[in-house]
C-alpha cells in the first residue's frame, strides 16, 4: 500500500530531506513559523502632514515551533522517555547550538532557544507537545561599530586588483 | 611582434594618460611631487623598452604609488579615468594599457577615499553614487574585453569600497532643512539649533551667508 510521504513533489521533498533538530535532540514538528521586520523608529513633526521613518537595522529574526516527540514500540529513532528528558535539557542549555529544520533553517543555524514549554495530557499518553521560540544568535559586535575592518577589506581588494592589472600585458609584448 | 604594429596607438593612448596623470597633482607637493613627475617623464621617454622589456606594469604602477603618496587630489584622478574610459584601442598591448591603467587609477583612488572624513551622509551618499557610476563603466568595459579576472576584481573593490561608505555614514548626521519664521543672525541660529552659538561659522559656510548678521530664513545644516 503506497503512503502519501511516496508522492514526490519539490515541497515535500524538502520537508522530508532534513530532519529538525535543536544542539543535535530531534523532534518533530507539527508547525513552525518565522518572524522578522525591520526596527524603525517614526518621527512626526507638529504642523506637518509627512512623518520620516528611520531605518534603524533588521529585527532578529525568531523561529516558533510547535514541536512534539511521541511513543511507538520499538521506535528506531529514538526511545521516547529519554529523548523527551534530552529534548528539555538541550534546550535550556548554556549557550547558542545548531537548530536544524528543513524549511526554516536548511543546514542549520546557530540559535538560541529564548523559551520553550512541555506539555503532556492525560488524553495523549505517549506524546509530548514542545512549543519553543529561538532567536538566531548574530554575532557579537559593538553597538556603534562593525567588526570588520572595512578599510582593510578595500586595500585588498585593491591590491588584488593591482596585481590583476600587472599581469595583463599580452606574452608578445616582450621581446 | 604586435608592439611595432601599436606604435602610432600606443604613443596617443600612453602620452594622454600621463598628461592627465601628470595634470592631477598641484605644484606644492614637495619631494613626492618631484619623484612622481620624475617618473612620468621616465615613462613618457622609455615606455617602448619598459613594454618589450616586460617592466611597464610595474613602472605605471609605481606613478599612481607615488601619486598617493604625492597626495593627488581625487578630482584629479576622475580626470584620468574619464579619460581612460573614454579611450578606444584596438591593438592588444593597447587595450591591455588602458584596462591596467583603470585597475590601478580605481584602486588608487579607493585607497584615497578610504582615508577621506566626511561631514554628514549627503556627503557620503554623494560619493557612493559617483563611485558607483565610475565602477559600473569599468566592469562594462571588462566585460567587453572579455576579461574576467579584471572583471571580477573590480566588482570585489567596489563592493569594499561600498560597504566601507555605508559603514562610515552610519554614525554621521544628515543635512536638513531649517525653515525659520524670521531672519537671524548665524550666532542666534546656531544657539536655536545646535545649543551652542560654535557652529555660527558651519552655518555661514554651508549656506554661503553673504553677512553673518542677516541669514536666509531657510537654511540646511547638519541634523546633529
Amino acid at each position: 500500500m503506497s503512503q502519501i510521504a511516496d508522492i514526490k513533489n519539490p515541497w515535500r521533498n524538502i520537508l522530508l530531506g532534513e530532519q529538525a533538530s535543536f544542539r543535535g535532540v530531534i523532534f518533530h514538528v507539527e508547525s513552525g513559523g518565522r518572524s522578522s521586520g525591520r526596527r524603525t523608529v517614526v518621527h512626526e513633526y507638529p504642523k506637518r502632514n509627512d512623518p520620516y521613518v528611520e531605518d534603524m537595522g533588521r529585527v532578529a529574526r525568531r523561529f516558533q515551533f510547535s514541536g512534539y516527540l511521541v511513543y511507538r514500540p520499538s521506535n528506531p529513532i529514538y526511545e521516547y522517555t529519554s529523548q523527551r528528558k534530552q529534548l528539555y535539557e538541550a534546550l535550556e542549555d548554556d549557550d547558542i547550538a545548531t537548530l536544524v529544520h528543513p524549511v526554516f533553517a536548511p543546514g542549520g543555524m546557530q540559535a538560541m532557544c529564548e523559551r520553550f514549554s512541555m506539555v503532556e495530557s492525560r488524553e495523549r499518553g505517549g506524546y509530548t507537545q514542545f512549543e519553543m521560540q529561538f532567536v538566531e544568535s548574530g554575532k557579537a559586535v559593538s553597538a556603534l561599530g562593525s567588526s570588520t575592518n572595512t578599510k582593510d577589506n578595500v586595500k585588498i581588494s585593491a591590491d588584488k586588483a593591482e596585481e590583476t592589472g600587472k599581469g595583463l600585458m599580452p606574452d608578445d609584448a616582450e621581446d | 611582434m604586435s608592439l611595432n604594429k601599436e606604435v602610432v596607438e600606443l604613443n596617443g593612448i600612453i602620452n594622454r594618460l600621463l598628461d592627465n596623470l601628470s595634470l592631477s597633482i598641484t605644484s606644492q607637493t614637495g619631494r613626492e611631487g618631484v619623484e612622481f613627475r620624475h617618473q612620468i617623464g621616465n615613462i613618457r621617454s622609455n615606455y617602448n623598452s619598459m613594454i618589450s622589456g616586460g617592466t611597464f606594469p610595474t613602472e605605471l604602477l609605481s606613478c599612481f604609488q607615488t601619486a598617493l603618496i604625492a597626495n593627488v587630489k581625487l578630482a584629479g584622478l576622475f580626470v584620468v579615468h574619464q579619460g581612460l574610459f573614454q579611450e578606444v584601442p584596438v591593438g592588444k598591448i593597447s587595450a591591455a594599457i588602458v584596462q591596467m591603467g583603470i585597475l590601478f587609477c580605481l584602486s588608487t583612488e579607493s585607497r584615497i577615499i578610504i582615508t577621506m572624513n566626511f561631514d554628514s551622509r549627503d556627503d557620503v551618499e554623494l560619493m557612493m553614487n559617483q563611485m558607483r557610476d565610475v565602477f559600473d563603466i569599468a566592469r562594462l568595459l571588462a566585460a567587453d574585453l572579455s576579461d574576467t579576472t579584471s572583471y571580477q576584481r573590480l566588482t570585489v573593490l567596489a563592493g569594499n569600497l561600498i560597504s566601507h561608505l555605508s559603514d562610515v555614514s552610519r554614525p554621521l548626521p544628515r543635512m536638513v532643512t531649517f525653515t525659520l519664521a524670521a531672519s537671524f543672525p548665524s550666532l542666534t541660529l546656531s544657539q536655536r539649533i545646535y545649543y551652542t552659538a560654535d557652529r555660527a561659522d558651519e552655518i555661514v559656510a554651508e549656506n554661503k551667508i553673504i553677512h553673518p548678521a542677516f541669514c536666509k530664513r531657510e537654511i540646511r545644516g547638519l541634523s546633529g
